[in-house]
């Protein structure tokens, strides 16, 4: 009984229609091209390196100036 | 400042891990990299007002990063040879000899190829650009940035396959007795 006043939670049942297939998986061509993979890693690096302080400097100046200007 | 200059502001600022990711490999130097990043940053923050709404902010970025890279560059260049044509042609040189790098080092490889053709592997591989967008940014016609693209993968297959030698490299013969 202690549900009873509760309406259910509908819960949406994803559609076999719009159900997407894990489309993102690499070709064949990507698997084998061992160059793409090194740049990628050897790019990626530098991408997920945290902003260094003096590029953050930079913009923290810009703004202030910008911002009263 | 406007909010369209604002928004675009937001956008350049999105931009700047992978314009550092060029930018080290250009000029193969943490340093360096970020002081080329500092200078882009720079010069289009200030020309903003040129910045044509509607058109690839990451296109313009990198074309001014690449052009900041390679105008000094070419001073260097200048430079060097004015001192001693005979120096840099021996430089030259000697970076077309060293041939021969350790297996699977991929990244000391690819300091060994020539800017365009590093820039152009970069711009298309993990970059993102297509063909198009990257000669636009490189100014230069799209089978130039084909061409590149192919010398590069043969070069650095050359060189990484270069130190793989075949296990069965004429081993050292044992001492043969005549009986």
């Amino acid at each position: 009984m202690s549900e009873h006043g509760r309406d259910p939670t509908r819960t949406k049942v994803p559609s076999p229609l719009t159900h997407r297939q894990s489309s993102q998986s690499p070709s064949v061509e990507e698997k084998a091209d061992w160059i793409g993979r090194q740049l990628r890693e050897v790019y990626d690096e530098t991408v997920n390196e945290p902003i260094p302080d003096r590029l953050q400097e930079l913009l923290r100046k810009l703004e202030r100036n910008e911002g009263e200007g | 400042m406007t909010p369209q200059v604002e928004a675009v502001r937001e956008q350049i600022i999105a931009v700047i891990p992978s314009l550092r990711a060029f930018a080290r490999a250009l000029a193969n130097d943490r340093d360096r990299a970020d002081d080329l990043v500092q200078e882009t940053l720079l010069k289009a923050l200030s020309n903003l007002d040129r910045f044509q709404a509607g058109t690839n902010i990451r296109a313009w970025l990198f074309t001014i990063l690449r052009n900041t890279f390679f105008s000094e560059l070419r001073k260097h260049r200048r430079e060097v040879a004015d001192v001693d044509g005979k120096h840099a042609a021996q430089l030259t040189t000697r970076a077309v000899q060293v041939e021969k790098i350790e297996f699977h080092d991929f990244r000391r490889a690819l300091t060994r190829l020539p800017s365009e053709q590093r820039e152009a592997l970069i711009l298309v591989g993990p970059a993102g650009f297509s063909y198009e967008e990257a000669a636009g940014i490189c100014k230069c016609a799209v089978g130039t940035i084909k061409s590149r693209v192919n010398r590069a993968r043969v070069r650095l297959t050359q060189m990484l396959e270069g130190e793989e030698r075949p296990s069965g490299d004429l081993p050292p013969k044992p001492t043969e007795r005549v009986a």
